[in-house]
């Protein structure tokens, strides 16, 4: 080999070194020499203290509070006997599994050496060394790693899709070919599981086919994995490519159009035992979003309360949980959860527009004004908050505010669609109301003037929303009931009202420029006769 | 020839030369001297005083401006044409809503007052007479003649309005951006100037990167740490810029128009951080690829003038060509861009630097601005997986005909152990050379577009203390400064004095390999961006590329410097962004020639 890495080398010292330093000092205090293969019943719990106190956990500083309490517990559990009789290094590996979670790599590497030092002949250790060396870009360490687990019944197979993948990101695509059969094994394709390991072994055969200029065999191989694993929407990328050599440019933009980040996942046993908390609420979160996505708003609530169960601090598992109870009318259950999630992303506008909403359910006015204010103040360009800000004040009476959040609203270019469409209705109403006026006639001159001009916005809006939506299925503009239409034609009238018979016309020509429904259009045909041209 | 542009261009018979140019048989390089394991570095550093005093100011106050972080480049130019490379280098300095720019370092030019062929009398010493101040917060320099009068003149990279500096030609320089309409207000990080229309003046696209505001500044958590700078998607994106250049008006004024939308070159939500012009799909006219930061690239085919337009028009082909996103189809942290044809198969390549855990990549061409991502197969991904790379550069450390690379580095996400020492910038991190081996002898041809045999090692250790000292680096430069016939650097490290590298091959092994250089002017007396030479040899045929951008904040050296191995270069072929193709007889090698466009002997299309 004429490469040498010399990065990665100084890559893995960090944790490597920490992990031959714990190992010395548990040799020493043992007195033995550390190359000798601990016992792995309960050690000493001078050992146990001196391997803990040498290990440096990382600053928790920025993690959630309970988060942060969870790595601290389960490292100082490292430094007690265990209550079950659990093994030293199965304590280790649970660390570990703990700490790569929360993105602490390096550490949790050098928790894993541990783990592996204490028990050198547990295949379990090997392979958790060798997956998170993995993660922190030390390929020829956890090259070697699966390499050593090839023959392992038990973590054979995924030790050989592990490494493959190593050898392709290690330039190595004939490698990565040779260690991989081109067909199935027997029965594989027959469960999920096996599936999985099918659309993973093929997806490599299609990179490394790829890469050794072989596009045929890639299309070929991806192709099958896609089949294996639809949502698996990263290959279409190699696959785009693939087709693009072959010359088939359709075919390719096609598939390169479809790329994704989703690769084939696999899972992976030792670190959902490790971590079964945390992979039990990923899993119920997984199948409460099918359950909401198919329309059972109950079930997905019930399995989002599962998952807070498992993993209270899981933030897809609170998100969700605080949508569907929103959706069932347990408005209080919703404020729980969005009050928790604001405990761990407090600079999440969305979840203060969803407190604010929730908060005025209840007319809670003056909490969800607070709520919506927040919400803006991190996210000044959000409409609907600045929108639902603006009806509040309205209905507390503050019309003034109210007209100062409609015109910061409207004064964005980025409210379009139906909310400058409702934004315009509220202003125009407000004009109108202020005014307290018998009819529109009688309307002050500078007041009949702003809703003169608001009113055909109105209309300009409306045509833009039609437009936008022209042939969009269940876009609603289609019906003659929806309200951006009733709004448009008042609109209309109120121009006319108002003595405005040529804007009128003008806006009833322009309302008749998109597709109308008939009875709108009817009634537009009713009123530009009355209209002087 | 096959192209993934529409076949709109009236020039058909220039692409059709092109081509033949292009597609000329390869040769296999002999085996070249491994390069020596002996313990002179491979760079050394100007020291004090002949070495300028500068040191890039990030004005890091604790806020964690994004800003504070991502600067600070400049620019290799001979503005006196006394024949030798001057400095240009841009300051930063307090950062903050209520910060005046009186209160900031001014950028400062240099001026080489090298001796001819004495290169041990290389200095540079504040040109004090340019004139040139600068009170916006600078981040990089780009360098064209704009307006044709055989100066280079300057332009200034800046968050706030850049600035276009012109040459008077007595050494001093006179502010002209906002009167040419170059003034571009945005946060901008790249300039990639080049004649793209072939009318003769050299144009102008300028790379902006996010939309920032103090007024919405905030900090990030990091995962494993306290608030932390923010990325970039944490902002709105800066559309870039393509400014045409009118020329010089009757009264004097050198003009640009702001053409972007006309050509179908805006994309508001590009967080651009460098740029490269070159004619990626060999069809004569020139592209354009754009690097952004956590988003997909961009390459911009040149389409030619469409439906009578005064411009030319580009389409974004990234996707296809496959230089979008990496080959996992993930998009990276892209930060510098270096461009060269290092597989010596006659196309561009393209090679980018990436954040810590995404590897720097290295896309291949095959000859029709279809890449392939081929950094694990080169050996040069598992080395980057570390680091944050921002500047990049291809060189021929030896001259040995296979091109190297020079990464520099420096995370944007405070490591903690430095943090734990009281360290007030936290991400340092060392820079890398990579060594480009020379295939086997007797190893099958290269197959182009394919590479099988393309590898780099990594000879950081070998580069002298700025290769093994841990910096904040950034910006870095590529030219040769002491006019030896190797390729020397210049490194602006964040907070620390510029650092000029003198490659000491020359002095190592200079009976050994050979080079030539060229000098390129076109047919107006401008220098000529975006021309591609192509010199033969006793020992084959090298092509290169004549630009000034790409890397990262920089601007080259605008001279083409090629090292021939032990072959003896005889002529040049050149392809010039007018799309005339000329020929040039060397009358010797290891030395600088300088060619003009109009003079040389149109080939015969069976030469071609």
């Amino acid at each position: 080999m004429r490469h040498v890495p010399v990065e990665s080398s100084r890559h893995r010292s960090a944790a490597a070194s920490t992990a031959i330093a714990l190992v010395a000092l548990a040799g020493a205090i043992a007195g033995e020499p550390a190359s000798a293969q601990p016992s792995p019943g309960v050690p000493p719990e001078e050992t146990r203290r001196a391997l803990a106190e040498e290990f440096v956990l990382p600053d928790l500083g920025a993690l959630e509070p309970a988060i942060a309490a969870a790595i601290e517990r389960r490292y100082r559990g490292l430094s007690e006997p265990a209550a079950d009789g659990g093994r030293l290094a199965e304590r280790w590996a649970r660390l570990a599994a703990l700490l790569v979670r929360y993105g602490f790599a390096e550490p949790a590497l050098a928790a894993a050496h541990v783990a592996r030092e204490l028990e050198p002949g547990e295949p379990d250790w090997v392979y958790l060394q060798a997956v998170l060396a993995d993660q922190t870009g030390d390929l020829d360490d956890a090259a070697r790693s699966y390499e050593s687990l090839l023959a392992d019944a038990e973590w054979g197979t995924l030790a050989r899709l592990r490494l493959a993948s190593a050898e392709l990101e290690r330039g190595r695509p004939q490698s990565t070919l040779e260690l991989l059969p081109d067909a199935p094994a027997e029965g594989e394709e027959e469960h999920a599981a096996g599936r999985r390991i099918a659309a993973r072994r093929l997806s490599l055969l299609g990179r490394a086919a790829l890469a050794l200029g072989d596009a045929r065999g890639a299309t070929l191989a991806l192709e099958r994995a896609l089949e294996l694993a639809p949502e698996a929407n990263a290959l279409h990328y190699p696959l785009g490519l693939a087709y693009r050599q072959l010359g088939d440019v359709d075919r390719a933009r096609s598939a390169l159009a479809r790329r994704g980040d989703r690769s084939v996942e696999l899972f992976d046993p030792l670190l959902a035992r490790l971590d079964e908390t945390v992979v039990s609420a990923h899993d119920l979160v997984q199948r409460a979003l099918e359950a909401r996505a198919a329309g059972d708003v109950a079930l997905a609530s019930d399995l989002y309360s599962r998952a807070l169960a498992e993993d209270p601090s899981n933030l897809a598992a609170l998100r969700g949980h605080a949508g569907t109870a929103a959706a069932l009318g347990d408005t209080e259950t919703a404020l729980r959860s969005t009050e928790r999630l604001l405990e761990l992303e407090p600079d999440h506008s969305g979840t203060w527009f969803n407190l604010g909403v929730l908060h005025l359910r209840q007319e809670r006015t003056d909490a969800a004004e607070e709520a919506l204010r927040r919400a803006l103040e991190l996210t000044p360009e959000y409409g609907d908050a600045r929108y639902n800000l603006a009806l509040l004040l309205r209905d507390r009476g503050d019309a003034a505010g109210a007209r100062e959040q409609l015109e910061r609203l409207l004064a964005s270019p980025n409210t379009a669609g139906r909310l400058r469409v409702e934004a315009l209705e509220t202003s125009l109403r407000l004009v109108l109301a202020a005014a307290a006026a018998g009819s529109p006639s009688q309307l002050a001159p500078a007041v009949a003037d702003r809703a003169a001009v608001l009113a055909q916005e109105l209309v300009d809006a409306v045509v833009v929303l039609a437009e936008e939506n022209a042939g969009a299925p269940g876009s609603g503009l289609g019906e003659a009931s929806d309200p951006a239409w009733r709004a448009a034609l008042a609109a209309v009238g109120l121009l006319r009202q108002l003595g405005h018979d040529q804007l009128a016309r003008q806006a009833a020509d322009h309302l008749a420029s998109v597709e109308l429904p008939s009875a709108v259009r009817r009634q537009v045909e009713t009123l530009r006769p009355s209209l002087r041209p | 020839m096959s192209s993934t542009k529409p076949s709109v261009h009236t020039a058909a018979t220039t692409a059709r030369l092109v081509h033949a140019f292009a597609s000329m048989a390869f040769v296999v390089w002999a085996a070249a001297p491994l390069l020596a394991d002996d313990d002179t570095p491979l760079f050394e550093r100007l020291e004090a005083p002949s070495a300028p005093e500068h040191v890039y100011r990030t004005g890091a106050s604790g806020e964690r401006y994004l800003p504070e972080i991502m600067g600070g480049g400049g620019a290799l130019l001979d503005f006196d044409r006394d024949g030798d490379l001057d400095l240009f280098l841009v300051q930063g300095g307090p950062l903050g809503p209520r910060v005046t720019s009186s209160e900031r370092p001014a950028d400062q030019l240099y001026r080489n007052e090298m001796r001819s062929g004495e290169p041990e009398t290389l200095r540079f010493v504040p040109a004090n007479g340019s004139g040139i101040r600068e009170g916006e917060y600078g981040m990089g320099a780009a360098s064209a003649d704009f307006d044709r009068d055989g100066l280079p003149d300057l332009y200034v990279l800046n968050l706030g309005p850049n600035e276009l500096w012109r040459n008077r030609g007595d050494g001093s320089f006179e502010a002209v951006g906002a009167a040419a309409g170059v003034d571009d207000p945005g946060w901008s990080t790249a300039a990639s100037p080049a004649d793209f229309d072939g009318d003769g003046w050299i144009d102008l696209y300028v790379v902006n990167y996010v939309d920032f505001q103090f007024h919405r500044h905030r900090q990030c958590p990091a995962p494993s740490s306290a608030l932390d700078y923010c990325g970039p998607l944490n902002f709105p994106g800066s559309a870039d810029r393509m400014f045409r250049n009118l020329g010089v008006d009757s009264g004097g004024h050198l003009r640009f128009e702001d053409v972007s939308r006309a050509a179908g070159l805006l994309s508001p939500e590009g967080r651009g951080l460098g740029s490269s012009v070159a004619d990626f799909d060999r069809d004569g006219r020139l592209d354009l690829y754009v690097a952004n930061d956590q988003m997909a690239n961009e390459l911009w085919l040149n389409l030619g003038t469409l439906d009578g337009r005064t411009f030319v028009s580009f389409s974004d082909e990234a996707l296809l060509a496959g230089v979008a996103v990496n080959g996992r189809g993930e998009p990276e942290a892209s930060m510098g861009v270096a461009t060269a044809d290092f597989d010596r198969d006659g196309d561009l390549d393209i090679f980018l630097s990436h954040l810590s855990e995404e590897t720097n990549t290295l896309y291949v061409n095959d000859g029709r601005a279809l890449f392939l991502d081929r950094t694990a197969e080169t050996g040069l991904a598992v080395p980057s997986f570390p680091f944050t790379g921002f500047g990049a550069v291809w060189l021929d450390l030896e001259n040995d005909g296979w091109l190297d690379l020079a990464v520099v580095n420096g995370t944007i996400k405070s490591i903690d152990a430095q943090r734990a020492t009281g360290d007030p910038l936290p991400l340092r991190q060392s820079n890398q050379i990579f060594r480009q081996l020379p295939p086997d002898p007797g190893s099958a041809a290269v197959r182009p577009g394919t590479t099988p045999d393309a590898r780099f090692e990594e000879i950081s250790h070998r580069g002298g203390e700025a290769f093994t000292r841990a910096a904040v680096s950034r910006g870095l430069m590529r030219g040769d400064l002491d006019d030896d016939g190797d390729s020397d650097l210049v490194l602006v490290d964040l907070d620390e004095p510029v650092k000029i590298l003198l490659n000491t091959w020359s002095r190592r092994r200079s009976g050994e390999n050979r080079w030539v250089g060229l000098r390129l002017v076109d047919v107006h007396g401008g220098q000529a961006p975006g021309a591609v030479v192509r010199v033969t040899t006793t020992n084959g045929a090298f092509t290169a590329l004549a630009h000034t951008d790409g890397s990262y904040l920089s601007a080259h050296d605008e001279r083409v410097l090629v090292g021939t191995g032990t072959g003896t270069a005889s002529a040049v072929d050149v392809l010039w962004p007018s799309g005339r193709v000329e020929q040039f007889v060397l009358d010797g090698d290891r030395q600088y020639h300088t060619l003009r466009e109009g003079d040389g002997r149109t080939p015969s299309r069976n030469e071609r």
